[in-house]
């Protein structure tokens, strides 16, 4: 199968690994303050209480989904199949025009975020009736089992750009967006 | 277009605008992005699902789970037949017992009989009814019901403990897919049993392993691994309606055996001479000397015979065995039974009638090596017949409930038949190449020890934790019983891998590709196992109750959980309220709950402080908690996904799984 080479023009930025701490930093609180700009949202430091989030501390390594967002990820050991499982539900995605990112965090699967959906005027339910309908519409029926739904109703997940909050894992980082 | 996320893992990092990298200005950050467009049909198509969800509400009917159903269906039967205290039926309960009749078409004249019975007046009731009729009223409201428990009868908050239970990721009998291509003489078996039907595949699997352990000779019978050491015989369970297919695999067994020389017996009587056998005294006429006219002489000599019984045969079949397992006046079998199904070496049958003596031509004494197939019917059992007494512990159960069978299950077994040309004759070859296969088998095993590859021990504990979480994070009858048989469950992912490499690879050489494999069957095995119980064992299997040792003192323990009495922050229950508690449980006057109360303060079942001069806290001790957290360390493990994605790996075929 041949590889769409937009898809794979990779920018000239320089790994991660090179950008330093405080530019970490940063990039958190770009995110965090833009998504406060569209909703409350509540972020915690591990598993401890949740708190809205109002100003930014560097200590914040997890946060809410937010309303408009769909985050994918395949609960499964076999890392090699959560990564087919990510190729093909982006695959499909990107076959139907919607933009996504891919974050990883050196777990099991990689995330798959999906942002700015038009959805925030359903209701809570529907909501999450809504996120469900779309993973089922956009994760092949093969890899269904693996996906982890409890991400569709109110869940916390981990902060992009923040060291994993297990500890174990590492910081999680974009590796992948398509606009 | 093709997308692969490997090739983004160790590259560049993706082209970021300025506001992802903080190079923004105040609006740039201020501003909201555009919202994404979605396809017309992917809207319209979500509308329909809206729609949907909508008319569910409207009929009321929102879905429940099976466990929840169980809960709502148990709640409102103690409900229409206990005795309740004055008060209780109020309009909460009313109403929501409107809305669980309407949902559940419930006969109104059936609960109106009740009300009568029970002399309760149904005015209120059939006010809610016409609430929820019209629509006003859609859903049943569970907290309102534990709140009603709370104020009337707190020992039913404990139904609702597995109310919010995630059964999404319960692996469920309906989700098996009972892959046999990894088991070579699964077809012949197949074959020979002549059994038909999907929901017997189950059972024919079981027949594989358990036709493989029949074959093992005394030198290759034990297994030891680190510290387990185990027998690789085979016990089957088979839990079946009448006229399903134990009588095809008995048959089985009978022909197979007795084609390869073995002693496979029926048994009709339980009696423990029938079982072990005796030592019988007879006369023998022996020589004793020669006449004076030179005639031999003979004399009566006492001879002891040891006339083993059934136990030392190869297989026993116990077509009907709800007597050995019930009845009183089988304790002693029963007993020799179990003994019997201990490991080998360990399971000595030992007999000495009162007037023999303790000379070895005197007493029976053999190790039972038997295998055996134990059959019954779907009856309810209770825990200690089968549970607590170790029966279930050494057994592999399968269990089918009884189920109406459709027109096609009769079609389909005269369409097998008469689809193979030469039936009887294919069937005797068929049961000859079993019995070669296993005859090879049995070869390969004259001297080889068993042996273990490198990441054997790797693999076996991760399948293990999967198998072991499957019942743990389950529903509470489930988890408790996963909790009694753990340990036997553990040795039973070792009799299987063994039994598999040999059947599989014709090997005593066990790898992690066996354990695997033996894991996705045992997995199977147990979840049938875990139905089961849930469906035909009496008893919560808690040895009596989570807390406290009789239903006055769970009541009692209750009473302070639900008052949030579990630490010395959170509890607001003071020293005389608890006694007054205990006063009110256990119907008695102050002195005796004041004995009762400093029993249990030292027992250390609870503790207690003195709160400035005039208060005090009373709580349950920490350590009586751990019943309610014991298993939360298990709930992160995803059993369902592991399962599938090794029947992904062993089987190609498999790939198309439902969601």
């Amino acid at each position: 199968m041949e590889k769409d080479k937009s898809l794979f023009d990779n920018s000239f930025l320089p790994s991660v690994s090179v950008v330093s701490v405080a530019d970490l930093e940063k990039r958190r609180k770009i995110l965090l303050d833009k998504y406060k700009a569209k909703q409350p949202f509540r972020v915690t430091i591990g598993k401890s209480r949740w708190m809205p989030y109002e100003t930014f501390n560097p200590a914040y390594n997890l946060r809410e989904i937010l309303l408009d967002e769909v985050v994918i990820e395949f609960d499964i050991e076999n890392k090699d199949l959560a990564l087919e499982g990510i190729n093909l539900t982006a695959t499909s995605l990107h076959n139907a025009r919607i933009k996504f990112e891919i974050w990883e965090h050196g777990g099991k699967s990689p995330h798959l975020h999906v942002h700015n959906l038009p959805i925030t005027h359903l209701s809570k339910e529907q909501l999450r009736a809504f996120k469900k309908f779309f993973i089922k519409k956009f994760v092949p029926a093969e890899y269904l089992p693996y996906v982890d739904f409890s991400l569709c109703g109110t869940h916390l997940i981990a902060l992009e750009w923040a060291n994993h909050w297990k500890g174990c894992y590492k910081i999680k980082t974009l590796i992948k967006k398509v606009d | 277009m093709v997308i692969d996320v490997r090739d983004f893992l160790s590259g560049p990092e993706p082209a970021l605008t300025p506001a992802d990298t903080g190079h923004a200005t105040a609006s740039n950050i201020n501003n909201t992005p555009a919202q994404q467009a979605i396809g017309e049909n992917l809207w319209q198509e979500f509308e329909e699902e809206l729609k949907k969800m909508d008319r569910i509400e409207i009929n009321f009917a929102k879905s429940f789970s099976s466990t929840q159903k169980e809960i709502l269906f148990k709640f409102w039967d103690i409900f229409l037949t206990e005795q309740l205290p004055a008060g209780a039926i109020n309009s909460a309960l009313e109403k929501n017992f409107a809305v669980y009749i309407i949902q559940n078409k419930i006969s109104l004249e059936k609960v109106k009989e009740i009300y009568e019975m029970q002399k309760w007046k149904i005015g209120g009731l059939l006010g809610w009814i016409k609430e929820v009729e019209s629509g006003r009223i859609k859903e049943l409201n569970v907290g309102e019901l534990i709140n009603w428990c709370k104020k009337y009868d707190p020992a039913l908050i404990e139904l609702f403990i597995d109310w919010d239970f995630d059964e999404t990721r319960i692996l469920n009998k309906k989700d098996l897919k009972f892959m046999t291509s990894h088991l070579p003489i699964y077809n012949d078996v197949d074959y020979n049993t002549q059994i038909v039907g999907e929901e017997y595949k189950h059972a024919k699997k079981l027949l594989c392993y358990h036709l493989v352990s029949g074959i093992i000779p005394e030198t290759s019978l034990i297994v030891t691994r680190g510290q387990m050491e185990i027998d690789l015989r085979d016990f089957l369970f088979l839990v079946y309606p009448t006229g399903s297919a134990k009588g095809n695999i008995k048959n089985l067994i009978i022909r197979l055996w007795r084609d390869l020389g073995k002693e496979a017996v029926t048994l009709t009587s339980y009696h423990e001479e029938q079982l072990i056998g005796k030592v019988i005294k007879r006369k023998r006429r022996v020589e004793n000397g020669t006449g004076r006219n030179g005639v031999t002489r003979y004399r009566n000599e006492d001879q002891w015979i040891k006339n083993e019984g059934h136990f030392k045969a190869d297989e026993i079949l116990l077509d009907e065995c709800k007597p050995l397992l019930t009845e009183r006046d089988k304790t002693t079998s029963r007993n020799f039974f179990l003994l019997a199904m201990d490991k080998y070496g360990d399971n000595e049958m030992f007999k000495r009638l009162t007037e023999n003596l303790d000379n070895p031509d005197e007493i029976l004494r053999f190790f039972p090596k038997f295998n055996a197939l134990f059959g019954t019917q779907p009856y309810k059992f209770r825990e200690d017949y089968i549970i607590l007494n170790g029966f279930l512990k050494r057994v592999t159960t399968d269990y089918l409930p009884q189920t109406n069978r459709p027109d096609s299950y009769f079609d389909s077994r005269l369409d097998n038949k008469t689809v193979i040309t030469g039936y009887y004759d294919n069937l005797i070859d068929s049961l000859e190449n079993l019995g070669s296969l296993l005859t090879e088998l049995n070869r390969h095993l004259n001297s080889s020890p068993w042996t273990f590859a490198d990441d054997f021990d790797k693999t076996f504990k991760e399948c293990f934790k999967y198998l072991r979480s499957a019942g743990l994070f389950n529903t509470r009858k489930k988890r408790n019983y996963t909790q009694l048989v753990e340990w036997q469950l553990q040795n039973r992912l070792l009799k299987k891998s063994c039994l598999l490499a040999l059947m599989k690879n014709e090997t005593t050489y066990v790898t992690s590709e066996h354990v695997e494999l033996a894991f996705l069957d045992l997995l199977e095995d147990f979840i049938i196992e875990l139905d089961f119980i849930n469906e035909k064992i009496y008893g919560k299997l808690d040895y009596g109750s989570v807390f406290g040792e009789d239903e006055k003192e769970e009541e009692l323990f209750n009473f302070l959980y639900n008052s949030g009495a579990v630490s010395a922050e959170t509890s607001e229950v003071t020293i005389e309220e608890f006694q007054n508690k205990i006063k009110e449980i256990y119907k008695t006057k102050e002195d005796n709950a004041r004995r009762i109360y400093n029993k249990f303060k030292k027992n250390d079942l609870i503790d207690s402080k003195r709160v400035g001069q005039h208060s005090s806290k009373v709580w349950i001790a920490s350590h009586m908690q751990e019943f309610t957290t014991a298993t939360s360390a298990t709930s992160d493990i995803n059993v369902k996904a592991k399962y599938f994605e090794l029947i992904n790996k062993y089987s190609a075929s498999a790939i198309s799984v439902n969601a």
